[in-house]
């Protein structure tokens, strides 16, 4: 995304608007300044589960807040501008996250505590006991937390700049940022995150409502979209194809397998203060993609009948093309705008700060603690937040510096996370399963999933989605096809 | 109804989001064409089975 071009180089904020957001960043401070007061007890589980303790209202906003990042306010539009109707598979693949607990949020809860689970490794150690196992799954979890902080990190640097017209430049923005979001995560840890995305959450939820009110009320909605579309860009009404159909389902697998077992989303899991806490926030966040990402597709849609034929690169700044036009109108007033904006860096700065303290945890307590056993909780919750220091340090850096052909490996992330998904799912609910088969099933698939991704992206002659298959669910079905055959030998074998 | 079931219906139910049956737009219903207004209601129907499957069969200790 390039928000430096297409939209108009004078910020996107009046001086108003800045002291607003201003003041929005240092209240997130005093959120973590507070967390750290709240906090019981200096232990893991108080610092990265907020001591196991948060009910219906924060638990909701704080999976909301975390689930819907900046690329749900920007990106999803653009692609239904490009995509067309299409892109409405965007709301199923973030429904079938939810989906996914169904699944299995009710056992892993109760056994996380009894077990006193931290990480999803944990989880995976507790079943198998195979270490190696463990530190595969804490490896590609953090290789994907990893790639998935950087590429919001860019994304908050390229808002920054539209917002201020350029008066703050990328890198200090991403540095200023990020700075913001360590101090709040290593005060308050989970309880500090997770009472700053009950602002962000609101915001985020009033911004994306009030945009799409806003399209109704003045372009007129569904209704004139369709019109316009009919006569400037047909094809975006066609039926998808086979082939469509096909990614489309790979699209939702990805949901369902992918973002559903992101790290910081199982550690909300175990945060919830109780069963019932839990299972309402996800009956509430089960309605949340049709008012989200129904939402932003609309944005999208608006944005391709008012202003047909961009090219890639501007139809990613849609959302804010289409609010400007909104200004221009007279639609919104310069506090919509604010609410908006400021929605956009809620999300993107609610996703960070909890991917951040998820790979901070699990550096600590599925690495660290490994080589020092005997630390205490306290030692440990100390090297947690000296971790994350250093791991934004270096994000910050690679944000800033990474050459863009590194950048297109940076986007392998859901690819990698669906290989951990047959430990969880299939040992949760399958007594007889063998640790190795487990293990070989999630080398052999991240190995094929990456080595399509990689030759692909190296220019070699093989399409990112074989057959319309995204490459990591390829991946997903060798993992599973390779536990499945070995538990079948081992099985002949036994008899 | 078993947890399998219960499972099985979750998953029937997100496949069908999916417009499988439909291959040209042929009508407009409230702004989308026939094969996208599918896809949103059916997405709808789904979350609904996601909250009657939790409510009902979940139980929980509280």
């Amino acid at each position: 995304m390039n928000y430096s071009h297409g939209v108009n180089q004078t910020p996107l904020l009046g001086s108003g608007g800045l002291v607003f957001l201003g003041l929005y960043l240092l209240s997130l401070i005093v959120i973590g300044w507070l967390g750290r007061k709240a906090q019981k007890q200096n232990t893991l589980s108080d610092f990265y589960l907020a001591g196991r303790g948060l009910g219906v209202f924060v638990l909701f906003l704080t999976i909301y807040a975390t689930q819907y990042s900046g690329n749900t306010l920007v990106g999803f539009a653009g692609r239904a501008y490009r995509d067309g109707y299409n892109a409405l598979m965007l709301i199923t693949f973030l429904s079938a996250a939810v989906g996914a607990w169904l699944i299995y949020a009710p056992k892993l809860f109760r056994l996380s505590r009894e077990h006193n689970f931290i990480t999803p490794s944990d989880f995976i150690e507790h079943r198998f006991k195979y270490k190696w196992l463990s530190i595969l799954g804490a490896v590609l979890c953090v290789t994907a937390l990893a790639n998935y902080i950087l590429t919001n990190l860019k994304a908050i640097g390229y808002i920054i700049v539209a917002v201020t017209g350029g008066v703050i430049p990328f890198a200090i923005g991403i540095i200023v940022l990020s700075l913001i979001m360590v101090i709040y995560e290593s005060l308050g840890g989970m309880r500090g995150v997770a009472w700053t995305d009950i602002i962000q959450g609101i915001i985020l939820l009033f911004g994306v409502v009030i945009i799409f009110i806003t399209i109704q009320s003045e372009y007129g909605g569904l209704a004139f979209i369709s019109d316009q579309l009919t006569k400037t860009g047909a094809e975006k009404f066609s039926a998808p194809t086979w082939f469509e159909k096909r990614t489309w389902i790979s699209t939702i697998a990805l949901g369902f397998f992918g973002i559903s077992i992101y790290p910081h989303a199982i550690q909300r899991i175990y945060s919830a203060r109780d069963e019932l806490a839990l299972k309402r926030s996800i009956q509430i966040m089960a309605f949340m993609p049709l008012v989200t990402v129904f939402f932003m597709v609309v944005v999208g849609l608006a944005g391709s009948a008012i202003l047909p034929n961009l090219d890639r690169q501007s139809s990613e700044q849609i959302t804010l093309l289409v609010l400007q036009d909104l200004g221009q109108r007279g639609a919104i007033s310069g506090g919509l705008m604010v609410l908006f904006l400021s929605a956009t860096i809620a999300a993107i700065m609610s996703t960070v700060d909890s991917a951040l303290l998820s790979m901070s945890s699990i550096l600590t307590k599925d690495i660290y603690s490994r080589f020092k056993p005997a630390a205490s909780q306290s030692d440990l919750t100390k090297i947690g937040k000296l971790l994350s220091w250093g791991i934004m340090a270096i994000a910050v850096y690679l944000a800033i510096t990474l050459p863009q052909t590194i950048w297109q490996l940076i986007e392998i992330k859901l690819e990698l996370l669906i290989q951990v998904a047959p430990a969880i799912f299939l040992g949760l609910h399958l007594k007889k399963l063998d640790s190795k088969s487990v293990f070989m099933g999630m080398v052999i698939g991240t190995l094929l999933a990456v080595g399509l991704m990689v030759f692909n992206k190296l220019g070699v002659d093989i399409p990112a989605k074989p057959w319309g298959i995204h490459a990591g669910v390829w991946g997903l079905m060798v993992n599973v096809a390779t536990i499945f055959i070995m538990e079948k030998r081992a099985s002949l074998n036994n008899e | 109804m078993s947890r399998n079931r219960t499972f099985l219906i979750s998953i029937i139910a997100l496949i069908l989001t999916v417009p499988w049956w439909f291959f040209e737009y042929s009508s407009t219903i409230l702004g989308l064409p026939d094969w996208a207004f599918y896809t949103v209601f059916m997405a709808l129907i789904y979350s609904v089975v996601i909250t009657y499957i939790l409510g009902k069969y979940w139980k929980t200790k509280d």
